[in-house]
């Protein structure tokens, strides 16, 4: 069986990948999105995903180890790594001190801070190419402002993720700042775009400049709204 | 793991303690469950994250590598590895032995 699916908080994913699993579906493979499971007896396996440190590899330190332990690497995408054990071999968590796993979040925040600003730095080109009149740079723009979207959130999501384990850490309670941060990105990201738009709105054609506004327009608006839900 | 290197965590200073001998990963995750009573099991991640730290700050050392045959890779602390556990001891018996004044206040 292949399900198509986009995640990008790998805790989603995993809850996912052991619901299917207690269903009685084990996750064979992936490629970009597509899951490939095939059957298995009903919560067989326990599911749990890593961050490496290099893309598509492990060290053979790596391996080894997770293989001494009963720890079956299914798919290495990227730097993500899913991660299988029988469920007969006992309980399966990778992380099991607050330290480490706040050093986890910490490096899954880098790989996505990282990916928003590669992605910020195409979106700028793109929106560029749109100006000087490349009519599909526009479209270009408006997919990668989702991923920028995307990545940002993540970033963010994470930043509550490592609070919430600091916090357990020292017991102090600490301001939550998160949520403002990626409404004034999305805020700008809609004001940047209309902008934009004004500027070149006579010179294309009004097919792809409305689509665009809408989406400025959506941006502005879902900013607003996440800052007032902030606020209460 | 965080910079600061004491105090240890829990993890490192029982994988540092089971690393006085010769020992594999498993070995490693086992002896400290049986230390601990079942309190302290090392995830892979943990354990992973915390081999590759130790090995960078020379804290510990692989001890055998035979690729030849299946046999399990092993670890083994180093004299930096004992400074280390050494300073922690000195540290929690000092924790220790501030802890008896709590005991003569109540008297």
């Amino acid at each position: 069986m292949i399900r198509f699916k986009l995640y990008y908080d790998k805790d989603k994913e995993t809850v996912w990948l052991n619901q299917m699993a207690s269903e009685g579906w084990a996750l064979k493979s992936f490629f970009a999105g597509f899951y490939k499971f095939e059957p298995c007896g009903k919560g067989e396996y326990i599911y749990q995903i890593d961050l490496g440190d290099t893309l598509y590899s492990v060290s053979d330190e790596y391996r080894e180890l997770m293989g001494e332990l009963g720890v079956e690497i299914v798919v290495l995408w990227g730097y993500w790594i899913i991660l299988r054990k029988r469920a007969a071999d006992g309980p399966f968590e990778l992380y099991t001190d607050v330290d480490s796993e706040i050093e986890h979040y910490r490096k899954i925040r880098r790989m996505f801070k990282v990916a928003t600003i590669i992605e910020l730095l195409v979106l700028f080109m793109e929106i560029y190419a749109g100006m000087i009149g490349e009519g599909i740079g526009w479209v270009f723009a408006l997919l990668i402002s989702l991923f920028v979207l995307a990545c940002a959130d993540a970033v963010f999501r994470t930043n509550e993720v490592i609070a919430r384990l600091e916090e357990q850490k020292s017991g102090i309670e600490t301001d939550k700042k998160g949520g403002n941060a990626l409404a004034l990105i999305i805020t700008s990201i809609g004001l940047l775009t209309n902008s934009c738009m004004l500027l070149v709105e006579e010179s294309i054609s009004p097919l792809i400049s409305y689509p665009v506004h809408i989406f400025a327009i959506v941006m502005m608006a879902v900013g607003i709204v996440l800052t007032v839900k902030e606020g209460k | 793991m965080s910079e600061k290197e004491t105090p240890l965590t829990e993890a490192f200073f029982y994988i540092l303690l089971a690393l006085r001998k010769p020992n594999h990963g498993y070995g490693v995750i086992q002896e400290i469950e049986q230390l601990t009573g079942g309190r302290v099991v090392l995830g892979p991640g943990t354990l992973y994250g915390a081999l590759q730290t130790m090995q960078k700050r020379e804290w510990i050392r692989i001890y055998s590598q035979d690729t030849e045959s299946r046999k399990k890779k092993e670890y083994i602390i180093t004299d930096l590895g004992r400074a280390a556990f050494e300073a922690e001891k000195s540290r929690l018996e000092e924790l220790l032995s501030n802890a008896k004044l709590m005991e003569e206040g109540e008297a």
